[in-house]
Formats: structure tokens, sequence, C-alpha cells
């Protein structure tokens, strides 16, 4: 059996430089308009070190287990999901969650949470705040397929000065 | 299925359609690797098609062993060789073959030609094609690098250089910049199925049977390798080969002169030197190795991985017959770039020096390889291998089997070795020749005269002169190859440790239960389907001889003076390894000896 | 419980360990699953594992309480995780795989005191010492790791 690839958003917490760019366009993605409070994904201060929050979308997630109504779910890439229609807005999820993820609407009565941006995915695309974190502290990838690369990398200084300009999809260059 | 990954990757470049079998269809009858390699290149391969047509296979097999036991990490490649236009075959050592495996595939075969440059990616079970038009004429080193560049920096790479690419005859197939399945020409076999690179990295594993069993003997087999002396003298192999090589009288110099080199011993030393003082030394190995027989060389800025066991090294010093270290050091550097067969392209520049094309020892060479990879000049005609340059120059050269440059023994004194080189289906000398007790005869003759009577019965045997007991031994040490390269063992530790330990390791693995009669049976098996390829594409006992020139040659000063091979003795050993082959007086196997493998024409 | 150290100098990148450690854990060779890994490191090859570190980020990141120490080895209580898979990415070593197999955490358990990758190098790279030992060479393996080493 081989590594099925679940790419979630890893967080490499030593680049994160807390400029909340992550928060602005979560919420402008999922619900059309610039607010922190309801981004999916939180910069938490802790005494300075600034640390992206969003939901691990754990392979065992105990929200899962404690919703009543099955509104929460694991879709075919890995994801935590929340069936917005089965949610009564119980708060269970957010006990259970011992990271505090789901947190609750006040306009539409339900919680929300992150859906590694359901709709990008589906058109090939990565989520909007790894898109757009401009100093790299965000990457969408499977997690042990990130330790995989990390094992080989080679040092910017062992590179050969080999240029690929056509792109990823080509050898040459 | 335990032991294996359980599928084999079928590419056809022309149609772009990848499919795969189970590799259970194979396994039973022909063992993994070479053998069913072998088999598969008898069913695909026409008997009339030439190595550089499209209905040409390159097929790449792991054996069971293969990343599940100790010095198992070799990948078999065998297919049409364009130097011959027989079976060709070589194998390479690394990470590649474990690492095919991991991703659940006992091997690739590749048909067909695709319509422009193009690399492979394999990643699991994803297969992808690359443009690689922009690639096409890196180097070795480039290309690899490029390859990484692609997203994965973990995966394997299998590739040719600019030399492959222009289809030059003594190109091989490079594995990660460092090890090269390097003779037969199968580089330039890619090349004409216009392959760059394939690609691979796995995650899935192989599962084996019983796991406690494997681990026991897997350790007993390291145990003994590591109380074995020659680990130790693995360290500092490097340096010491050239000298134990010219003590053992095994190196020819230039285009197989007849006069000793006298400045032989000061070259080795000098390079003795090279490899203590001047140069640095990583040692290294290829998967689940103890060994660490090549080590990354560097000298001057300039790095260059070295595997010392086959001794690519002397054979520039001795055949180049270049005292000064620092050139043969840069002649290695260019070689190894371009993914070049080191002692196939040292015979032809060699050759190219009789016909006055080249000084020897001089900086000339560098710029004759230059030539012969860019195919221009008289390096257009170099590059179709030695024989076709002696037929275009008229001057005749030596070369064994079908026109496969020889290796670097002198094939004149050992007649061992002038055997093997006549009647080894590949011409391919290496695929036979390790461990042969005259080897060493002079370095260490107690333990040779041991073999020899072992194997043949006959102490004399040992002797490299000596006609007698020589097609046994022969014949003994390529069904050992054989075994190694079907199980996917390394040559060198698969015969210092007991065939016992091997088929344990292998029953642990696969759940199937060996023994050293069943092997040797299986490599017999082997050995009669290569030649029954070949009977197919005309070969038979006229085929089965070394060049001309080699039986007129008679060595005239140094250790071997007044030495020369004879031609009627040299019939005779070929009969006697006929009889043991179970093949018939003209070298075709008998139907008795077919019913007996279970093998149909 | 033994500590395992790293005399990073000697290793020849084989990568024995990892087919032992997953041939001995998982019962099949997948350098992927193994918890010991050799890493290519500017040309240089060596293998880490787990370090069973003293103030371990994995044990105070784990929002479960799932990590810790027993018997001198750091143990993940898979009762108590939920995979969240936050142990991996705070491990400056990359010392704790997900197993997509038996879906749980991994990590070098050194074996139950008969560490397997120590047993089976054929360069002695990976040496088994005492627990009231805190090596020298363990500290400078941090260290080169961290490319502060002479």
């Amino acid at each position: 059996m081989s590594a099925e690839k679940k790419k979630k958003i890893i967080i490499d917490f030593s680049k994160c430089v807390g400029c909340h760019t992550c928060e602005l366009v979560c919420s402008l993605t999922h619900e059309g308009i610039v607010n922190p409070s309801l981004a999916r994904i939180r910069v938490i201060n802790s005494n300075w070190t600034m640390m992206p929050m969003n939901c691990r979308h754990c392979e065992d997630a105990p929200c899962i287990d404690a919703c009543p109504t099955d509104a929460l779910y694991h879709d075919e890439d890995g994801a935590v999901m929340l069936a917005e229609d089965k949610c009564i807005g119980c708060f269970m999820c957010a006990i259970a969650c011992p990271y505090g993820i789901p947190r609750f609407n006040e306009i539409t009565g339900v919680m929300f949470k992150c859906d590694l941006c359901a709709d990008r995915r589906a058109e090939g695309k990565e989520p909007a705040c790894v898109e757009a974190c401009p100093s790299g502290a965000l990457i969408f990838e499977d997690v042990n397929e990130l330790m995989r690369l990390l094992r080989e990398k080679s040092p910017p200084e062992a590179s050969t000065g080999i240029e690929c300009p056509s792109g990823a999809s080509t050898l040459g260059g | 299925m335990f032991g294996y990954a359980g599928k084999i990757l079928f590419i056809d470049l022309t149609s772009r359609v990848v499919r795969t079998e189970p590799t259970e269809k194979y396994a039973a009858d022909f063992l993994g690797g070479r053998g069913i390699a072998t088999k598969i290149a008898y069913d695909l391969i026409p008997a009339e098609a030439n190595a550089f047509d499209p209905e040409n296979a390159l097929i790449m097999m792991t054996g069971p062993l293969t990343g599940a036991a100790p010095s198992s990490s070799r990948i078999d490649i065998v297919s049409l060789s364009p130097v011959t236009n027989l079976l060709g075959g070589s194998s390479a050592g690394g990470d590649f073959g474990a690492v095919l495996k991991f991703a659940g595939y006992d091997g690739i075969v590749i048909t067909g030609k695709a319509e422009k440059p193009m690399g492979i990616r394999i990643i699991d079970d994803e297969v992808t094609f690359h443009d690689a038009e922009h690639c096409w004429e890196y180097d070795v080193y480039d290309t690899v690098d490029c390859i990484k560049r692609l997203g994965r920096e973990d995966v394997q790479v299998a590739c040719i250089g600019k030399a492959g690419a222009n289809l030059v005859k003594t190109a091989g197939i490079s594995f990660s910049k460092r090890n090269l399945a390097a003779r037969g020409g199968l580089g330039a076999v890619m090349g004409s199925k216009n392959l760059k690179a394939i690609a691979v990295a796995g995650t899935k594993g192989v599962k084996v049977r019983d796991t406690k069993r494997l681990m026991e003997t897997n350790l007993e087999i390291e145990r003994r390798m590591l109380e074995s002396p020659a680990f130790k003298k693995y360290e500092n192999w490097h340096a010491n080969i050239s000298l134990s090589l010219l003590k053992a009288r095994r190196p020819y110099f230039g285009d197989y002169e007849e006069e000793f080199w006298e400045e032989a011993e000061e070259a080795a030393k000098n390079a003795k030197k090279f490899f203590e003082e001047m140069a640095t030394l990583r040692p290294n190995s290829c998967f689940a190795c103890p060994l660490r027989c090549w080590a990354w060389v560097e000298y001057k800025g300039e790095e260059a991985p070295m595997v010392a066991c086959q001794g690519t090294f002397p054979a520039i010093i001795f055949i180049l017959k270049i005292k000064d270290p620092e050139l043969a050091w840069k002649v290695y550097l260019r070689l190894q770039r371009e993914g070049l067969d080191i002692m196939g392209t040292a015979a032809v520049i060699a050759y190219a020096s009789r016909v006055g094309l080249v000084r020897l020892g001089s900086e000339e060479i560098l710029s004759l390889i230059d030539e012969i990879v860019n195919r221009e000049g008289p390096g257009n005609v170099l590059a179709e291998g030695i024989k076709r340059a002696s037929e275009h120059f008229g001057v005749p050269a030596v070369y064994v089997k079908g026109g496969m440059e020889s290796w670097s023994s002198d094939v004149r004194p050992f007649r061992g070795v002038s055997l093997a080189g006549a009647v080894s289906e590949s011409g391919s000398i290496s695929r036979a020749i390790h461990g042969f007790p005259a080897s060493s005869y002079y370095t260490k003759p107690e333990k040779a005269r041991k073999v020899a009577k072992e194997v043949a019965g006959d102490e004399s045997a040992a002797e490299p002169t000596s006609y007698r007991g020589k097609a046994k031994l022969v014949a003994y040490f390529e069904d050992e190859h054989i075994i190694a390269d079907s199980l996917g063992v390394c040559d060198t530790p698969m015969l210092s440790i007991p065939l016992e330990l091997w088929a344990e390791a292998l029953s642990a693995a696969t759940g199937m239960e060996f023994t050293p009669e069943k092997l040797h049976f299986y490599a017999g098996k082997i050995r009669t389907l290569e030649r029954m390829f070949n009977v197919r594409r005309g070969v038979d006992r006229e085929k089965d001889t070394l060049s001309e020139r080699l039986f007129r040659s008679v060595i005239r000063s140094g250790p071997w003076a007044g030495v020369g091979i004879d031609r009627e003795k040299f019939e005779e050993m070929k009969l006697e390894y006929y009889r043991l082959r179970g093949w018939g007086e003209n070298g075709i196997p008998a139907e008795e000896t077919l019913e007996r493998y279970d093998l149909e024409w | 419980m033994p500590y395992l150290i790293v005399h990073e100098e000697g290793c020849i990148g084989c990568h024995t360990c990892e087919m032992v450690c997953s041939l001995s854990h998982e019962g099949v060779i997948n350098p992927d699953l193994s918890r010991i890994h050799v890493l290519g490191y500017k040309g240089e090859k060596f293998p880490v594992m787990c370090l069973q570190c003293e103030d371990a980020p994995c044990e105070l990141v784990c929002p479960m309480g799932a990590i810790h120490m027993q018997n001198g080895v750091r143990m993940v209580d898979d009762e108590k995780c939920i995979r969240c898979k936050m142990c991996t990415l705070v491990c400056p070593v990359g010392g704790v795989l997900y197993d997509y197999i038996n879906n749980k955490m991994i990590r070098c358990d050194l074996c139950g005191g008969d560490p397997q990758c120590a047993k089976y190098c054929p360069m002695n790279v990976i040496e088994v010492v005492p627990d009231d030992a805190v090596p020298e060479a363990r500290k400078r393996g941090v260290r080169v790791l961290y490319g502060e080493a002479d």
C-alpha cells in the first residue's frame, strides 16, 4: 500500500512574520468581506512568536466524534468538512477540539471552520491563505511528503546553475 | 507476492501506452533480474530487429533480493546491443533498483520510440511523460540536477548523457550520477528511443514472507562480510587497486601492444599517491551494502564518484598509458560526466592511437573524447565502436565476441577470460569474470588453487595460461554471475559469501524454498535461454570467437613474454564448454537440454 | 533505557538502518515507514532518529497530552492521539512520522532496548550508550545538523 497523499496546510512557525494576510484572504474567499473575525485561520501572538493556526484536519478528529448530528466528516482529500445544513450550532466540536478551531457564526447561526478551500481545491488550486502568504510560512503538502523532500533537499549553494525556464512541466532548460 | 514488488511496468513510447503485468507470470520460471529480463527480451524482440529499431526493447529488472538483503541493490538491464547486434546486458548498483521496487515495480520494459526527446517520471502509481527537448544534450550530472528540479529532489534517476543521445556505441546508462550500466552500448539504445531519463521515487515498500528469518540471515551475511579481510582492504582500495592489478599481471597496455609498458609501475604509484595525498575521498555505498567500494573523489573543486572494484581508473592509466594522475583524473571526469563506458572508450581511443589519430598519454585524449561524444571528424567513425572503426581504417583491432571491446584484463594469457569473451552472449566479459582463480593467482596463490580444486577438481586450473579445467571454471562462474544478477545481489560480495546463505535469504523473503543446487539449475536455464536468443540471430560455434588479431599476437616482453593464444586448444576449450552446457558441437542447445529446462524455441 | 548516538562522519549512506527498521517494526521493507532516516545534507549523509529530547517540542505541543516519557523512551499513546501531526511539524530533526498504513504516529522506540539499526549498521555509526552518559558526540551531532560545527 502506498502513501495516499493527503495535502494539508503545514505551518513553518519560523517564517511567520505576523502580517495577518492569511486572515484577510480567508475571510474574503469564504465570506466575500475582509473581516478577520470570520477567518478560518487566525494568527496567534504568543509572546511575539506569531503562529498562524487553522484546522489540523486530524485523522482521528475529536470534533467528528463529538458532533451529535454527524455534520462533520472527512472528504476524499482527508479534509475535515462541516455540512452547514446539518449543524445545529451546539458548540460540541469547539469544546472537543484541542486547538479551539471551530467557531460560531452569529449571522448564519452555525459553526464554521477551515475546509482547505474546497472550491479552490476542486479547481486544482492551493488554499487561498497558502497562495497569499508573503513569507512562505504556509505550505500545502502532505506531511510525510514534505519530510521526504526535506531529507534530500540540496542546499542552495550546491546548485549548478542549470536553468529550467520552461517551467515544471518540462525537464529541459 | 513476497520478496517481489509484484508488477512489471510496460511503457510503449510510440503510443505512450502504460500497462503493468504481474511478475508472478515469470518469477517461478526465471527467478528475477537477468532471468526475467532475458525471458521478456526473448518474447518481445523479433529475431530480425536491429538495436536502434523501435521494435527493440530496453528491459530493466530488479531481483527478489534487491533492497531486501545486504549488498543487494542491483538492477539488470537487457536489450539488443548496438555494438554486437546480439543480446546485450549490463547491471548497475546504486539506489535506483531498490527505489523502483519501493515504487511497486520489479522492472520497467520500454518499447517503441518517442516522437520527440522525453523523460519519464514514476512516482508510485503515477507515470508521467515530460518533454526533454531542452536538456537532450546535457551531460549526466546536469540531467540529474534538472530532473530533480521538477519538484522531487528524492528521485533516483536513470539517464544518458550527450554520448547516448548521439548514439555513441560505448555509451552506458547512468544511475543518479554514480553507477553506470556501462557495457554493450545500452545508453545508445535509450538514445535511439528518444528517451533521456527515467526518474523514480516510491513509498510502497516490499513485503517479505518471514521477517525474523530474513533479518537473522541478513545479520549473518553482514557479519561475514565485515569479518572478511576484503572489508578492511576496501577502505583504501582506490589507492591500491592499480598496483594490485599490476601485481596480478592483469592489465594490457595501449591497443593490446606486444611490448610491456615499462613505466606501468610508476604510473600505478602515481595513482596511489593521487588518492592518498592529493584528492579527498568520501567513502559511500549502494543501498544496503556495507562494503563502501565506491567513493566521491574530490580534487581541485571537481567531484566524481568512483567505483574501485571495476578497475575503471586503472583502465585509464594502463590502456591510455597515462603517467600523470591529474590527466587521468581529467579523462575520468570527462568519461564519467558523459556516461561513457570507460573500458570500451579507452580501448577505442587506444585503437585510434594505432591509426595515428591521437598520442597516448597526452592531452590530445581529451579532445578526442569530445570528438567521439559530438561525433565530429574521426570521432564519428570511432563512435561506431572498435570493430566498425577497424573495418573503416583497415587496421585490425582487438575485440571479443561480435565486436565488443575487451575488458581491462589482458585476454591473451588468461585462457578463462578469452573463453568467456568468446562464448558469453553479450561479449561482456565482466558478466562472467569476477572470482576467477587466475585473476588472483599471483597475489593469493593458495586461495586461487583452492577455488580451482573445488570447482574444476584440478589445482592447475588456477594457472592463467593453462587450458585445463578452464571450460568448467567459466561455466561455474557464469552461473554464479547469473544467480547474482537474477537475485539482484552484487557479484563481489555474492562470491565471498556461501551460496547457502543467499538461498536462505531468498527463501525467507519469497516464501519459496531454494537451495544452491536449485539456483544453479535456474542459472543453467537462464544461460540456455540467452543462448537461444542469439542462436535465433545466427550465432553458432563459428561466431563464438575473438578478433583475428588476438590469435596472431604474441606478447614479446614483460612477465607474459612469449604468450599467445593457441587456436586449436582454444577450440577444444569451447567444445568442452558446450558439452558442459548441454549444447551440441555447433554451440546450439540440444533438444534434451531444452526439455530438461522446459524451454521452447 | 539506552540512548542512540550517531557518529555522522563514518556514515557511508547505505540505508541499511532504514531497511532493518521498517522490517523489524512493520514487517515490510519500506524506507518511507522507517523511524530512522538517512539525510542528505550538503553532500554528506548521516542517519537521524528521535533524539529523546529532555525538553521535547513534540511533548510540549501535543494538545491531547498523548506524548510522554516512559522508562526513558518517549511514547505516543495511540488512544489519546488524534493524528493532528503537530508533533511532526515541530520536531527539528523529523523524528516523528505518520504511518499511513496503520494510521498512527511512529517514532524511534529504541526497539525495547535492543536497537536493530545499531546492530546492523556496518560502519558502527549508530552507537548504543547508557542513558547516564550524555555524550559529547550527540551534542556535536546536533550542532552539525544546524551547521554550527567546526
